[in-house]
This record gives C-alpha cells, structure tokens and sequence, in this order.
C-alpha cells in the first residue's frame, strides 16, 4: 500500500471514529432511552418450590439483617454496590437461570428497585420478587 | 460489471452485518454493557463506556462502506473491528469463560463462541476484500487529482 493510500484510510477513518464519538456523547448527553424499563412478576413461595433449580435468591435487606437469618443459599446484594453485588451474581448466573429478589416483607421498594435493575442488568425475563418477601418466608 | 456486482454484494453482506450489530446493542444497552462486561477484559467502568460507544463505530463503519470518499476508511474499520471482535472471542474460548457472544446484543443470546469465530473469520475475509477495493478506487482518484494538477 502507498504512503498516500495509507494516509486516505487514516484520514477517513479519523472521520468516522470522530463522528460515532459525538453521536455516543449526544446520546449520554441528552439520555436517550431506547427501551421502556421492563416490569418484575412476583412468585409466591408456593410456585418458587415446585421447581427449585437454576433458582438464585438474593436478598436485599440490610446486612446484619441477612447474617442473622436468610433464606437458603441467598445471595447478599447491597444496592449501594450494585456493582460490586451484582459481580458476585454473574458467577453464579447463567441464562435461564431464576433469580428471585426478596426484602423485607411485601411491597419492598428496594427488592422492586433491584430486581428492575437486575432485568436490565442480565437482561433476562427470569427476575422476579418473592411474594410477600422474607416476611413470608416459612420459620420452621 | 460482473466485479462491480460483486463488490456490491459483499458491501452489502458487511455492511448489513456491521448495521444490524450496531441496531441490536443500540437497541439494548443495558445487555451490550453486560456483554462487554462478560468478557472479562474490561472493567465494569470501562466496559460501559465501550459499550456506548461500540454500536455507533459499526454504524458509521457500516454507512462508510456506501460512501465513496469514506469507502477505504470505512473498510479498514470494519477489518480492524473483526480482528478486535476475533481477539476477544478468541481470548474467551482459550480461557473457557461459559458466555454467549453478545454480538448482536440480547438477539443472540444462545450463540456459543465456535460458530461466530468462524463468521468473524469470513467478515473479516469480506473486509479485507474491500479494502483492496477501496484502495483501488482512492489510488484511482488520487491519479485523476494529479493529472488535473498538471
């Protein structure tokens, strides 16, 4: 190839590296959504053990709440780090697998924000909210 | 015309792929992220970003290749990014990380690595083609510039 050719193809591609550079800053500067944030179904415990494999629970209440008692095999997830939780989730998820968030009783705000976050995360439609949430949860 | 047609074919094939790629992750970034992420080559932070910014350089390298003056530039992205996409699937498979490609974002979830190296490997086959069209054609106007020059 010609030192000029070269030149052309550095050039052109410049150009385009520069112009797909302002369209991903437009689309982080003015937010653009391309999808509507997907609702989460509820489980009843009842439903959950009919089928108890590919199955991780998370539990999202505060930690000394988890260490005193949790379900089975749940999985501690602070939603302060997401981050950090939801690395710990990935080695245990696969696709197909069920992932069932719980907080503290019904109508957890903070199992309903993590398990809508969780959706997007693994975008996979197996995120759901344990009916009732720990409160519900058989103690013997 | 027989070359020309099939030029026009394989713009097309690449093109196409490159286009629909950048459709899908922009159509979910929230899987893209996560499958830049999955990799384990990227941080979490950094993965984002690329993840952002990925689906708009296949969309531009994608519209380039129909552009005569980008042509050559726009085939040089495409072959680069198949030897980038081939590195990083071919980084997974030696470490035997358990992912899907994540190529076409949530599309092809349950496409395993093997098949899509091989159809990295022809992209990148059709890319290089290109290139060598694109540079025929640039030499052919840089010559039309000179001799305008004189």
């Amino acid at each position: 190839m010609k030192p000029s050719l070269i030149r052309s193809a550095l050039i052109q591609m410049a150009f385009l590296i520069l112009v797909s550079g302002m369209l991903t800053w437009a689309t982080a500067f003015w937010g653009i959504q391309w999808k509507r944030p997907p609702e989460v179904r509820s489980l009843s415990i009842a439903a959950i053990q009919k089928d108890l494999s590919n199955l991780v629970w998370v539990d999202v209440r505060d930690f000394d709440r988890f260490d005193s008692a949790h379900i089975p095999d749940a999985l501690f997830f602070s939603e302060a780090e997401h981050d950090k939780s939801l690395a710990h989730l990935l080695r245990l998820w696969k696709p197909k697998t069920r992932v069932v968030v719980y907080g503290e009783g019904p109508g957890s705000d903070r199992a309903q924000r993590v398990a809508l976050q969780l959706k997007k995360d693994l975008h996979s439609a197996d995120v759901f909210l344990l009916e009732g949430g720990w409160a519900a949860w058989p103690r013997n | 015309m027989a070359k020309k047609l099939t030029f026009f074919c394989i713009r097309s094939i690449v093109s196409g792929v490159f286009g629909a790629a950048a459709c899908f992750k922009l159509s979910d970034p929230t899987t893209t992220h996560l499958a830049v992420y999955q990799y384990q080559l990227l941080s979490w932070e950094i993965a984002q970003s690329v993840s952002a910014f990925l689906p708009w350089l296949e969309m531009a390298a994608a519209i380039g290749l129909w552009i005569p003056r980008l042509r050559l530039g726009a085939a040089t992205l495409c072959s680069i990014l198949s030897i980038v996409f081939l590195g990083a699937l071919s980084s997974a498979v030696i470490r035997k990380i358990d992912i899907s490609c994540g190529c076409f974002g949530a599309v092809d979830a349950a496409t395993t690595l093997g098949p899509r190296i091989v159809q990295d490997i022809a992209l990148l086959a059709l890319s290089a083609l290109l290139i060598k069209e694109g540079a025929h054609r640039n030499r052919e106007q840089l010559l039309f510039a000179s001799q305008a020059d004189k």
